[in-house]
């Protein structure tokens, strides 16, 4: 088993400093040893972000519809940039993992949980090969050629909203996906 | 949409969620175990196909809670 993500330096573009990843330990632990308080912290600091988002119903059975699958765990393949965990902000870009890409590929660049089992078996933050098997038993009709991966502890995410989920959108509606599964890290 | 933190997506008014009540790092299943991956991807498709407007599903004792 690999050993735990905060006890070797994290996956980033740029370096971290280590005051952040000192934040980034206290968040671990408190994930671990205090997690009421941990949400209450996380629901405080996000509520400002608050706003209408829109409602699409499904308008199709699932034996008829394309999947995809969004996560916030960091999932990138090896030789794709890490994210910039050093960012004061955050990094509010996405890594696009095809649908037949080799899950031992797949790396974590991320620092802000404890990333253990997604390291052990990607299928728990990106359960491609289920869905696959799922396509093929005809619970949906199809997976997405393209599934997307963003990397969580956002301080602020207004480049987010504004610009890459839109721009993510707008590439699983060209990807005809009508249903996407979204796994938080 | 999974959720591992409640509070959060409830306040931020996520159109449709599912509540696995689990520790941060593993919203799908468990490591090695694909029928684990299965039962719960199985779940996620199903509360899309239900849930209404910022409605949160939980899971409770192996089954899918919906509100009333």
């Amino acid at each position: 088993m690999q050993p735990p993500t905060h006890s070797r330096a994290p996956l980033s573009s740029s370096e971290v400093a280590w005051s952040k990843r000192a934040v980034a330990r206290v968040a671990l632990w408190m994930q671990r040893n205090t997690p009421g308080i941990y949400q209450w912290h996380a629901a405080r600091e996000n509520h400002r972000w608050h706003s209408e988002v829109p409602f699409s119903p499904l308008l199709k059975p699932l034996e008829q519809c394309r999947v995809a699958l969004v996560n916030s765990g960091g999932l990138i393949l090896d030789d794709q940039q890490p994210f910039n965990l050093a960012a004061e902000e955050g990094d509010c870009s996405y890594r696009v993992i095809p649908g037949d890409a080799d899950p031992a590929r797949l790396v974590v660049s991320h620092m802000f949980y404890d990333s253990s089992n997604v390291e052990v078996d990607s299928g728990v933050m990106l359960p491609l090969a289920v869905l696959n098997d799922f396509a093929a038993d005809g619970k949906i009709a199809s997976v997405g050629p393209r599934h997307f991966s963003f990397s969580g502890g956002i301080p602020n995410p207004t480049k987010l909203i504004e610009h890459y989920a839109p721009e993510l959108a707008e590439a699983m509606v060209s990807d005809e996906v009508d249903l996407a599964i979204l796994t938080p890290a | 949409m999974v959720t591992l933190l409640p509070e959060t997506t409830r306040k931020l008014g996520v159109p449709r969620t599912l509540h696995f009540p689990r520790p941060l790092g593993t919203p799908i299943g468990r490591p090695g175990d694909r029928q684990a991956q299965a039962r719960d991807l199985e779940l996620c498709l199903q509360a899309a196909a239900r849930l209404g407007r910022e409605e949160m599903a939980e899971y409770k004792g192996g089954e899918l809670s919906y509100p009333v």
